[in-house]
């Protein structure tokens, strides 16, 4: 269906309304995708770009949070296949030996480290559990909240995000990380 | 497992797992960089990002019109050296050639003067 394109005015106003709503879900799904917050970052932007073209292109949109979301989860699942991710730089978890020039206060380097034993487990976990690990605690979404992006029921949700600690609890037990700053 | 290591709690999880994600996600989150981009630039993001479709069937004429005339160039040289290929050539028959009126002239008094 066509409509008007977007103009300064209601529409731009719209627009604005749905960046601030949904910005942070396109990221976090593209982030739990990639744990890469500015390629996430990059990925939110360009499906709001999308959006905004498909817009001035004259095209409805009956449900916007649906097509972002949508698109966002394309737009990191072909980044897969993009020739940057094959030849582009190293992700940043390869600086994470890389001492700085910068003396770094105590409780920073642990935290640091903590960080980066947490970011090697969660990689190694089901893209599916980081969904539900990066809503829930990047944007504090309830189970009810997440079972509507994710498109199943809250039950489902409970159960996932409960097993999924638990495996976090013990892997991180074992790697001796016990006390958190 | 080491009995030293003491079982991870609830609330450490959790304020392990909030840290590392906030830590992740952007604050504040920047703005849509589509309207940032409108604002600076007058013209409609389309017209920025994708080519104009007005444009694109003007180069795509312009790109038949250049083949055909390269075409039609080709056709046309290759009847010119065909025709000249036909058509006689100077000198190369017997007795076709012109000979200068001062050698025949020469050559008659040659023979007159013989007996």
């Amino acid at each position: 269906m066509k409509v008007d394109p977007p103009t300064a005015g209601p529409r731009q106003a719209e627009f604005e309304a749905l960046f601030q709503r949904h910005s942070r879900e396109v990221w976090a799904l593209a982030y739990a995708r990639w744990m890469d917050a500015d390629l996430a970052l990059d990925i939110a932007q360009e499906a709001f770009m999308r959006l905004w073209k498909q817009w001035e292109a004259g095209e409805e949109i009956q449900n916007p949070r649906a097509w972002l979301l949508r698109v966002g989860r394309n737009l990191a699942e072909d980044y897969a296949k993009s020739a940057f991710r094959r030849n582009g730089t190293s992700p940043p978890q390869f600086m994470n030996g890389v001492l700085s020039k910068e003396v770094q206060p105590l409780e920073s380097l642990v935290r640091q480290e903590s960080f980066a034993q947490l970011r090697g487990i969660l990689e190694e976990m089901p893209v599916g559990d980081r969904d539900l690990l990066t809503l829930r605690y990047a944007l504090d979404y309830d189970a009810q909240q997440i079972a509507e992006i994710l498109g199943i029921n809250a039950t489902a949700v409970h159960m996932r995000l409960s097993r999924a600690r638990q495996r976090l609890a013990d892997r991180l037990t074992a790697q001796g990380v016990k006390t958190i700053l | 497992m080491s009995a030293e290591i003491s079982k991870i709690t609830e609330d450490n999880l959790d304020q392990l797992l909030s840290g590392f994600f906030k830590a992740a996600l952007p604050t504040p989150f920047p703005p849509a960089r589509c309207l940032v981009l409108r604002d600076e630039m007058p013209m409609p993001l389309s017209a920025i990002t994708t080519p104009n479709r007005r444009a694109l069937s003007r180069s795509r004429l312009s790109l038949a019109a250049s083949v055909a005339l390269l075409l039609g160039g080709c056709w046309y040289i290759s009847n010119q050296i065909g025709t000249q290929v036909d058509r006689p050539t100077v000198g190369k028959g017997e007795g076709s050639a012109k000979v200068p009126k001062a050698i025949l002239n020469a050559h008659d008094a040659a023979k007159k003067m013989t007996p």
